[in-house]
C-alpha cells in the first residue's frame, strides 16, 4: 500500500468515523459543552444574569452553614455510597449464584429501581416513620424493647406534689407509722381521665385507720376549676389497680397492696416508724418512642440506606451479569486443584470481574454527585439543610423563587471542580485497563 | 487460558462424583445458609414495597394513626376506593401517556446515537479517537442540572419547546454514560468478524447494521431498560421543559402539595406509574442474562 | 424466533403509545380553556382549543398554582368563568403547582410570560417588578381597589410608588383551632391572652392531655408562630422595620419575641412529640394529630384548617372543632397576620387589566366564598356569602382587624423566607430543636437575611 493510498485510506475512514460520531457529537457539543461553559460565564453574573459581579457568588457560596453542611454530606455520599452498594450488589451476587430462583431473587432486588426516585423518598419515609405504631422500622425494633420493658400503666404522669419524688426507683414518699397508724396521699397529674378504668369512681380521702395501718390514695389530683395540689377534692378521681409498697429504712418490702375503684388502698402489719410509701418503676415504664431517622442527625445515613435499597439491584444485575459470562472453566479447574470457594473468588473471580465493578462503581459514584431528589423525597423539609448535598442546594439556589441564577451556575461550578479528581481517576484507570488489554 | 477450558471440563465432572460425604454435607449446609441469608435480603428488599402497596389499598385517614401493618391482621381496614377513584381520574391517564411520550423516544435515540459512536469509537482507527473517547468520560460527571438555564435558552432560540426539549435534552445526558457502555462493549467484538465482512466487500454502514447492531443488542437492550428507567422517573427535567406536559413524576409531586396529606392517592400513584417500567424490564430482561457488560468482560 | 416476535410487538405498542401521547387529543396538556365543561379532558379532538396553540387574539393566558383538578382551582376557573361571561375575553388557566415562581422566571426570561400571574408570594412580586416584568395597574384598577379595600391592600401591591397588583385571596392567620370534645373534658377556660394561654396549657399537661400540636416540618407555619408574637410585643412598627431589614434580627425585640414564643412552644411539654419531635410532623399530620388521633388539643394557623379537618377526618365545625383568635401579649391590641394572593398582570394584552379589575370587584368572587375555603380581603363582600359561621368570622377578623400585618416571610426574599429548610424557616426550626440556642440561631438569621437584601 503506498502512502498516498494509505492517506486516502485514512482520509476516508475518518470520514465514516465522523458520521457515525456526528450525531452524538453535536448533540454534546450543544447541550452539554456548551451550556456548561455558559454556566461558568453566568456564575460571574448577578442574580438576574445582568451585571458582572466578578468572584463574589464564589465567595457568597461559601457564607452559610447550609453549603458547608451540603459539602460535607457530599462527600459522605461519594466515598460511602459507592462502596457499599457495589459491595451489597458484589456479595448478593455470588450469593445467588448458588441457588436456583435466582433470577427471581435479582428481579424482587432490582424492583426499586422501576420506582421513580422521587417515589421511593416516599416509600422510606412511611418506613421511617419515628412513632414506633406507625413506623415499621422502628416498629421492629420495638418488640425487643417492649418484651424486655413492657410499658407501665402509669407512663407519662408525674406527681402533683413536691414530697413525692418520682425517679429510677418509682415514685416514692417519707411516711411515718405513728400510734393510731398513718396517712399517704399519692398525686398523679398528666393522665386523662378517660383513660382510667370505667369502674373508676371519686378518690376517698385517707383517715388513719388505727395503730399498725398505712392508709393511702392513688389519685388523680386535678379536676374542673379550681384545684388544690395536695388535698383529695371533689371531682378527682382515684387510680385503680396501682401497686404500692412500703418500704422500711433498710429496704426491705414490709408490705404491699393495690389501689381500689376510688384509689384506696391499705396496708397493715407496720411497727411505728419511718417508711418509704413507694410505686414500682415498672408502672412508669414508658413506651419506647422510636428512632428519629429523620431528624438531623441521622437523616443522612437513613437516605443513604435508602440509596442502597434502589440501586443495591442495578449492582446486582450488572455484576451477575458479568459474573455469567466469565468463563466457568477457570474456577472449575482451581476446585479441582482444591481452592476452597473463598480462594477460587478472590484469585479468580475478583480479578476478572474489575472491569464490571469499575462500571458499577463509575455509574453509582455519578449518581452519589447528582443525589437530589431522593434526598427531596426523602427529607421532611425541616432537616433539608441537614440532609443537605451540593447538588441539592444548587438546585435550592437556582429554582427557589425566581432563581438565583449567578450564585446556582457558581455552586454548579464548584460541584464540578470537585468531581474532577473522581473523573481524573475514572479517565486513568481506564488507561490503565487500555493498556492490559 | 480459554484454549485450556474444554480439556479440563470433563475431569471436573469425574470429580465431582468423587466428592466426600463430608464435603457434599458441607456444601448442603452452606447452601441451606446461602438460602436462608437470600430469603431473609430478599423479604428485607420487599419490605418498603409492601409497605405502600398495603398502605396503598388502606384507608387513608388510617395512616395517621396506625402502621400500614395492622390491615394484614384487620383485613376490614383494606379498601378499593384508592385505586378506583385514582383510576377514573383522566389527569393520571394522561399522565401515563405524558411520561411514555417522553421516555420512549429519550431512550430510543440516545441509544441509537450511542450504538453508532461507540462502533465508531471502538473499532474505528482515527486520530484522536481516544481523547475524544476520554472528553465523554468526562462528560460522565457533567451534572445535569449544570445546563438546564442556557440549555432552555438554546431550545427557544431554536423554536424547540415541551416534547423535542426533553427528549434532546435527555439525549445529551444520557449519552456520555451509554456511548461510554457500547464503546466499552464493542471493544469485546473480535475484529476479525468485522475484518470478514469488510473482506466480503461490505460498506461500514452495512457493517453496522448487519454485523454490529445484531452483536450489541444485549448491551443495547440493557442500556435501553437502563435510559428508559431514568427517564420514565425523571422529575428535574420535566420540572423545568414540560411546559405542556404532566408526567407521572410531576402528577405525583403536584399532589403532595400542602393541603393535602394525599397518601390515598400517591400511594396507588407509585405503583401505577412502576408498572410500565417493569413489563418492559421483564420483556428484555432475558438480555440481560447474556450480559451488560459481556463485552468488556470477554 | 417467538421471542423477536414478543420483541417487535413491545416495540410497536410503545411508538403507538408515543403517538397517542403527541395526537393533539390524547395530548398532556394541562392548559384549561375556560368555558369549556370540566374536566379539561373532555374537549373533542378538531375543536379551536386555545391552549394547544399560541394564545391568539384577546384570550387572556393566566396562570396560579392550582392544578385545574384541585378544588381550589376549579374554584378560580369558575370565577375567571364569571369573567368571560361579562366581558366576553376567553380566558386559559393553567395550574404551575408549586414550580410557579421557577417557571414564571423562566418563562419571564425567555420573554414569553403568561398575561396574568396569580402569585401565592408577594415577594415574587417584589423580583418581578425587580426584572421589569409586571404591568402597573390601569387607573380602573386603583379605583376598584380604592372603593373597595383597605389601603393596606394597595400598599402591599405597591413598589416605588407604582401599583402592580389586585390582592382578591386573603388567608387569616391569626387563628387557633382546638378540639371542642377535649377542651370540655378537661374543664378548662379559653384563654384571652398571651398568660393565660401558658397557665391554661398547664393546666391541659395536668390532666393528661398535650397543648399544642406544631407542625414543625413545615417551617411556615413556624414563622406564622414567631410574626403572631412579634407583632403582639414588638408592635407593628418594628413589625414594618424587621420586613424591610432595617433593623436586624439581632435586634433585642427579636430575641424577646422568640423568648416569649419557648413559653408556649419551647416547652417540650406542651408539644405534641416534644418540640425536636415536632419537626418531623407536617401541616396535615399535625391537624390529623388534633382532630384525628386526639394526641393535641390546639393548632395554630390559617383559616384552611377547618376545611382541612374536615376532608381528612371528617371534623365537624362547632361540634368537633372551633377557633379562638391568637390571645393578645401585655394588652397587645387586636392583630391579624394575614397572607395573601395577588393577581398581576405581565402583558400589555387588554384583556389581562380588565381581569385585574374584574378581579376588585366584590361580585368576582362571591362563588368561591360560597364553595368554602376562601376568604375575601374585599371590605364589601357581603359576610352572608360564606358557607358557614366560622369562615364568616374568619373573614370579619381579616377585614376589621385593628392592627393587620401581612406575613413576613412572604414579604422578605424568597431565599430568606420562602425556602423550605432554609432562612426563617429553617432557622426557627433550628430553635424548636433547640429552643434555649436564641443567640446563635439569630446570627446564623442575620446573616442570611443580610446576604438576601444586599443580593
Amino acid at each position: 500500500m503506498t502512502s498516498v493510498e494509505a492517506t486516502k485510506q485514512r482520509g476516508a475512514r475518518f470520514g465514516v468515523a465522523l458520521l457515525f460520531l456526528g450525531p452524538a457529537v453535536l448533540v454534546l457539543l450543544a447541550l452539554v459543552v456548551w451550556p456548561a461553559i455558559r454556566t461558568v460565564y453566568d456564575s460571574f453574573y448577578d442574580s438576574a444574569g445582568r451585571n458582572f459581579v466578578g468572584f463574589q457568588n464564589y465567595v457568597d457560596m461559601f457564607r452559610f452553614e447550609r453549603m458547608r453542611i451540603a459539602i460535607r454530606n457530599s462527600f459522605i455520599w461519594v466515598i460511602v455510597f459507592p462502596v457499599l452498594v457495589t459491595t451489597t450488589g458484589l456479595v448478593l451476587a455470588v450469593l445467588s449464584e448458588r441457588v436456583r430462583w435466582r433470577t427471581a431473587f435479582r428481579l424482587i432486588l432490582f424492583m426499586p429501581a422501576a420506582i421513580a426516585i422521587l417515589s421511593s423518598g416516599i416509600i422510606w419515609r412511611i418506613m421511617y416513620e419515628t412513632d414506633p405504631s406507625r413506623g415499621a422500622i422502628n416498629a421492629l425494633l420495638n418488640v425487643p424493647a417492649a418484651i424486655i420493658n413492657p410499658p407501665g400503666n402509669l407512663q407519662g404522669t408525674a406527681p402533683s406534689t413536691d414530697d413525692v419524688i418520682l425517679g429510677d426507683g418509682g415514685l416514692s414518699t417519707t411516711v411515718e407509722i405513728g400510734a393510731d397508724g398513718g396517712v399517704v396521699r399519692l398525686g398523679l397529674l398528666r393522665i386523662r381521665a378517660e383513660d382510667l378504668p370505667e369502674s373508676t369512681i371519686q378518690a376517698a380521702d385517707p383517715v388513719a385507720a388505727g395503730a399498725g395501718t398505712l392508709s393511702g390514695v392513688v389519685w388523680r389530683d386535678i379536676r374542673s376549676g379550681d384545684n388544690q395540689r395536695g388535698v383529695v377534692e371533689e371531682g378527682e378521681l382515684g387510680v385503680p389497680a396501682v401497686t404500692v409498697q412500703v418500704v422500711d429504712s433498710a429496704g426491705t418490702i414490709v408490705g404491699s397492696a393495690g389501689s381500689g375503684d376510688d384509689g384506696a388502698f391499705s396496708i397493715d402489719g407496720l411497727d411505728p416508724g419511718t417508711y418509704s410509701a413507694v410505686v414500682p418503676p415498672a408502672e412508669f415504664q414508658g413506651s419506647w418512642g422510636g428512632i428519629s431517622w429523620l431528624g438531623p442527625t441521622l437523616i443522612t445515613i437513613a437516605a443513604i440506606v435508602a440509596g442502597i435499597w434502589i440501586w443495591g439491584g442495578f449492582a446486582l444485575l450488572v455484576i451477575a451479569s458479568g459474573l455469567a459470562a466469565l468463563p466457568r472453566e477457570l474456577q472449575e479447574a482451581a476446585r479441582v486443584d482444591g481452592a476452597t470457594e473463598f480462594q477460587v473468588f478472590r484469585r479468580i473471580t475478583l480479578p476478572l470481574l474489575t472491569p464490571v465493578l469499575g462500571v458499577v462503581f463509575v455509574a453509582l459514584t455519578i449518581n452519589a454527585l447528582k443525589m437530589f431528589d431522593l434526598i427531596v423525597g426523602i427529607a421532611p423539609g425541616s432537616v433539608q439543610d441537614e440532609a443537605n448535598v451540593i447538588a441539592l442546594e444548587m438546585w435550592r439556589t437556582a429554582f427557589t423563587g425566581l432563581g438565583n441564577r449567578g450564585l446556582g451556575s457558581a455552586i454548579a461550578v464548584f460541584l464540578f471542580v470537585l468531581i474532577l479528581p473522581v473523573m481524573l481517576l475514572n479517565i486513568r484507570r481506564f488507561k490503565l485497563d487500555e493498556d492490559r488489554r | 487460558m480459554t484454549m485450556l477450558a474444554p480439556r479440563s471440563a470433563p475431569p471436573v465432572e469425574d470429580m465431582v462424583e468423587e466428592l466426600t460425604v463430608t464435603r457434599r454435607l458441607v456444601k448442603f449446609f452452606s447452601r441451606g445458609v446461602v438460602q436462608f441469608v437470600l430469603i431473609v435480603v430478599a423479604l428485607l428488599w420487599m419490605m418498603p414495597t409492601i409497605g405502600l402497596l398495603v398502605t396503598s389499598f388502606r384507608q387513608p385517614e388510617l395512616y395517621g394513626v396506625s402502621g400500614w401493618w395492622q390491615a394484614l391482621v384487620d383485613p376490614s381496614q383494606f379498601t378499593f376506593s384508592n385505586y378506583s377513584s385514582l383510576l377514573t381520574d383522566r389527569n393520571l391517564i394522561e399522565a401515563v401517556i405524558s411520561t411514555s411520550a417522553i421516555a420512549i423516544p429519550s431512550t430510543l435515540i440516545p441509544v441509537v446515537l450511542a450504538a453508532m459512536a461507540g462502533y465508531a469509537l471502538a473499532v474505528m482507527p482515527f486520530k484522536g479517537r481516544d481523547a475524544l473517547f476520554l472528553v465523554v468520560i468526562g462528560m460522565l460527571v457533567v451534572p445535569l442540572q449544570m445546563a438546564l438555564l442556557p440549555a432552555f435558552a438554546i431550545f427557544r432560540g431554536l423554536g424547540i419547546s415541551g416534547l423535542p426539549a426533553i427528549w434532546l435534552y435527555h439525549t445529551a445526558f444520557g449519552l456520555p454514560f451509554a456511548i461510554f457502555l457500547m464503546r466499552n462493549y464493542y471493544a469485546g467484538i473480535p475484529l476479525s468478524l468485522i475484518e470478514a465482512a469488510r473482506i466480503d466487500g461490505a460498506g461500514e454502514w452495512t457493517i453496522f447494521r448487519k454485523v454490529i447492531l445484531p452483536l450489541g443488542f444485549p448491551a443495547l437492550a440493557s442500556l435501553a431498560i437502563f435510559q428508559f428507567t431514568w427517564t420514565w422517573n425523571d422529575l428535574l427535567v420535566a420540572l423545568v421543559f414540560a411546559s405542556d406536559q404532566e408526567p407521572m413524576t410531576l402528577f405525583l409531586r403536584n399532589r403532595l402539595g400542602e393541603f393535602t396529606s394525599g397518601i390515598g392517592i400517591i400511594s396507588p400513584g407509585v405503583f401505577i406509574s412502576a408498572i410500565l417500567p417493569l413489563v418492559i424490564f421483564f420483556a428484555f430482561q432475558k438480555y440481560f442474562e447474556a450480559g451488560l457488560l459481556g463485552g468488556s468482560v470477554k | 424466533m417467538r421471542m423477536r416476535r414478543w420483541r417487535w410487538l413491545t416495540l410497536i405498542s410503545l411508538l403507538a403509545l408515543v403517538a397517542a401521547a403527541c395526537s393533539p387529543s390524547g395530548s398532556g396538556d394541562t392548559t384549561t380553556p375556560v368555558g369549556t365543561t370540566q374536566p379539561q379532558t373532555t374537549e373533542p379532538p378538531g375543536t379551536d382549543a386555545p391552549g394547544t396553540t399560541a394564545p391568539t387574539g384577546e384570550a387572556v393566558e393566566v396562570v396560579w398554582v392550582r392544578g385545574a383538578d384541585h378544588p381550589e382551582g376549579q374554584a378560580f376557573i369558575a370565577v375567571l368563568e364569571g369573567f368571560t361571561a361579562a366581558t366576553g375575553i376567553e380566558v386559559n388557566y393553567t395550574g404551575l403547582g408549586d414550580d410557579l415562581p421557577t417557571i414564571l422566571g423562566t418563562r419571564v426570561e425567555n420573554d414569553d410570560p403568561p398575561d396574568v400571574a396569580v402569585l401565592p408570594q408577594p415577594g415574587l412580586l417584589r423580583d418581578l417588578v425587580s426584572r421589569d416584568a409586571l404591568m402597573p395597574v390601569s387607573q380602573a384598577v386603583l379605583d376598584g381597589l380604592g372603593a373597595n379595600f383597605a389601603q393596606v391592600w394597595t400598599d402591599l401591591a405597591t413598589v416605588d410608588g407604582s401599583t402592580y397588583g389586585v390582592y382578591f385571596k386573603a388567608g387569616n392567620k391569626s387563628l387557633v383551632f382546638y378540639d371542642v370534645a377535649a377542651v370540655e373534658s378537661s374543664g378548662i377556660t379559653l384563654p384571652e391572652t398571651w398568660d393565660e394561654w401558658v397557665s391554661v396549657s398547664q393546666e391541659l399537661v395536668d390532666g393528661g392531655f398535650t397543648p399544642i400540636s406544631v407542625a414543625g416540618a413545615d417551617g411556615w407555619t413556624l414563622s406564622d408562630w414567631f410574626e403572631n408574637v412579634y407583632v403582639r410585643t414588638a408592635g407593628p412598627e418594628l413589625y414594618a422595620q424587621l420586613t424591610n431589614h432595617e433593623i436586624p434580627w439581632t435586634d433585642p425585640s427579636v430575641k424577646t419575641a422568640l423568648e416569649t414564643m419557648g413559653e408556649l412552644i419551647g416547652n417540650p411539654d406542651f408539644v405534641n412529640q416534644g418540640t425536636a419531635g415536632a419537626l418531623q410532623v407536617g401541616f396535615v399530620d399535625a391537624i390529623v394529630r388534633v382532630f384525628g388521633s386526639n394526641e393535641a388539643v390546639m393548632i395554630e394557623g390559617p383559616g384552611d384548617i377547618a376545611g382541612i379537618a374536615n376532608t381528612e377526618v371528617g371534623a365537624v365545625v362547632g361540634t368537633d372543632l372551633d377557633m379562638f383568635a391568637f390571645p393578645s401579649i401585655d394588652g397587645s391590641p387586636g392583630a391579624v397576620l394575614g397572607g395573601g394572593d395577588v393577581a398581576v398582570a405581565l402583558t400589555d394584552n387588554p384583556g389581562a387589566m380588565a381581569l385585574l379589575e374584574y378581579l376588585t370587584t366584590p361580585e368576582a368572587v362571591e362563588s368561591w366564598a360560597a364553595a368554602g375555603g376562601f376568604t375575601s380581603p374585599n371590605q364589601n363582600l357581603d359576610l352572608s356569602a360564606y358557607p358557614d359561621e366560622l369562615s364568616a368570622a374568619v373573614a370579619e377578623g381579616l377585614v376589621n382587624a385593628e392592627v393587620f400585618v401581612f406575613d413576613l416571610s412572604d414579604l422578605v426574599p424568597a431565599a430568606l423566607g420562602g425556602t423550605a429548610g432554609a432562612g426563617i424557616w429553617g432557622q426557627l426550626q433550628n430553635w424548636l430543636e433547640n429552643p434555649g440556642d436564641v443567640d446563635a440561631i439569630l446570627t446564623e438569621l442575620e446573616a442570611e437575611a443580610a446576604a438576601a437584601f444586599g443580593g
